[in-house]
């Protein structure tokens, strides 16, 4: 998996926020997870609430965030933001949250297929970043789908891509977010 | 292969049940990121690693409570938890009652313990025929046949069910179903335990079998697929795992296992159901 180096401005984000154990539902027995209920969430806010989320840049990209810290990693819990990219940060609908994420540089990865629910993260930051002449910039990364993403059942025509922040290893730290 | 990861994730927290570990520990011995390591977890062990983790722990200090002389915030703090008083909230939060309760009382139910998963647990679980019940009302039974007070399982049920063959020699196509009950302190004491057949009326039974009536109830039914010994590994499943999540309770101590009419072949390996009565 070879990324694709961008620089990227602050990326400002409207959506919905999950935190918490995404498996740990009791009772309901459904397959979906949190992330997938929180996406759910996300486009029945959209179908109701048609036009009202203004300056959209791409009508058909979602965003994905997750952030980590000690927390997540002690309890494997995850915070995570789903939502859209806008132009500017007005017009925001009071039920939605906002997300803003600093000006960086991204390795940008492309997924397929298959690739999409493998252990992409242990990839990327385990085999490929060690020697990358990168590190990690932020405590966080990016899954961008869009209409390349045919969804679980159409696998294999699917494609998403991977924003993981870095920095030219050596460099100054920017501290966590 | 994932089962394989898991089982090393299984292992890991076996050797760190008193040890200050996170989930990202868990998911390094595994050898998976954070997130795929949770995901794949939950999928296979139907826990979320965390909740493992926390039930084993409070499992074996479960024990240590009744089987040590050691003190209640020593064990809360041997199996890391910050204070007597998260301790005791996790605790009840488990099994309904408080450690210093749970000490006195005596011996823990061990159908309740969060057992140490094997491989053969997973790979049995996820065959998939246990995973989920049908919940339906069952109506009223009477079975008929031989009961007793079993002490440490396997082979003092099958002499019952070998007893029982002799006395209905002549008997065809009946319902066999094994029926045990969990007395308070079981675990010193022993279950109650009868092998026995479905009858319509009680008129001409052998009198020298006991007869059993079972109300109606309301059942959490469960298909068991495998011989009778890995029977243990599906009430595992069923106590340890989707009780607790499914936030269902037992009505009765009682477990129904229905074999069908040939026992000797429902034995070794068959499809059996098990009733487990809920409120």
């Amino acid at each position: 998996m070879e990324p694709k180096i961008v620089e990227k401005d602050q990326i400002i984000l409207v959506g919905f926020s999950f935190y918490g154990d995404p498996f740990a539902e009791s009772g309901g027995w459904t397959e979906e997870n949190e992330i997938g209920r929180l996406w759910r969430r996300f486009e029945a806010f959209m179908i109701g609430n048609a036009g009202r989320i203004q300056h959209i840049k791409d009508p058909m990209a979602g965003y994905e965030i997750h952030i980590w810290s000690e927390e997540t990693a002690a309890k494997g819990h995850a915070d995570v933001f789903a939502g859209m990219a806008v132009e500017k940060l007005e017009d925001v609908p009071m039920e939605v949250l906002v997300k803003i994420l600093p000006p960086t540089m991204y390795a940008v990865f492309t997924l397929k297929g298959e690739q999409t629910i493998t252990d992409w993260t242990k990839v990327v930051y385990e085999e490929w970043l060690p020697g990358s002449g990168y590190t990690s910039a932020y405590n966080y990364n990016i899954q961008r789908y869009d209409q390349r993403y045919k969804g679980v059942d159409q696998l294999d025509e699917s494609e998403m891509e991977v924003y993981v922040p870095v920095k030219k290893a050596g460099d100054v730290p920017d501290g966590d977010l | 292969m994932s089962l394989t990861a898991i089982c090393r994730a299984l292992d890991f927290v076996e050797a760190n049940l008193r040890e200050e570990i996170a989930v990202a520990d868990m998911a390094d011995a595994a050898g998976y990121s954070l997130y795929h390591f949770c995901r794949t977890f939950n999928g296979l062990v139907h826990h979320t690693p965390y909740d493992y983790l926390m039930r084993r722990r409070l499992s074996e200090s479960a024990r240590e409570l009744v089987e040590t002389d050691k003190r209640i915030i020593d064990i809360a703090f041997d199996y890391r938890f910050n204070s007597p008083e998260t301790y005791s909230r996790a605790f009840k939060r488990m099994f309904g009652t408080q450690p210093s309760q749970w000490k006195e009382h005596g011996w823990p139910d061990r159908r309740f313990l969060m057992s140490q998963l094997t491989r053969k647990h997973l790979e049995h679980v996820n065959k998939g025929d246990c995973l989920r019940p049908i919940l339906e009302e069952r109506d009223a039974f009477r079975v008929t046949g031989v009961m007793t007070l079993v002490e440490g399982g396997g082979k003092a049920i099958a002499r019952l069910w070998e007893v029982l063959a002799q006395e209905l020699k002549n008997v065809e196509d009946a319902e066999c179903y094994g029926i045990t009950w969990y007395p308070a302190g079981w675990e010193e004491s022993g279950v109650f335990y009868m092998a026995g057949i479905e009858v319509g009326t009680v008129d001409d039974v052998n009198p020298g079998l006991v007869v059993k009536s079972i109300p109606s109830l309301k059942c959490a039914r469960f298909i068991h697929r495998g011989s009778q010994d890995d029977l243990r590994l599906t009430l595992d499943y069923i106590y340890q795992i989707w009780l607790p999540k499914s936030g269902e309770r037992l009505a009765y101590p009682l477990e129904i296992v229905r074999y069908g009419t040939d026992i000797s072949a429902a034995w070794r390996n068959a499809e059996l159901e098990v009733y487990i009565p809920i409120e």
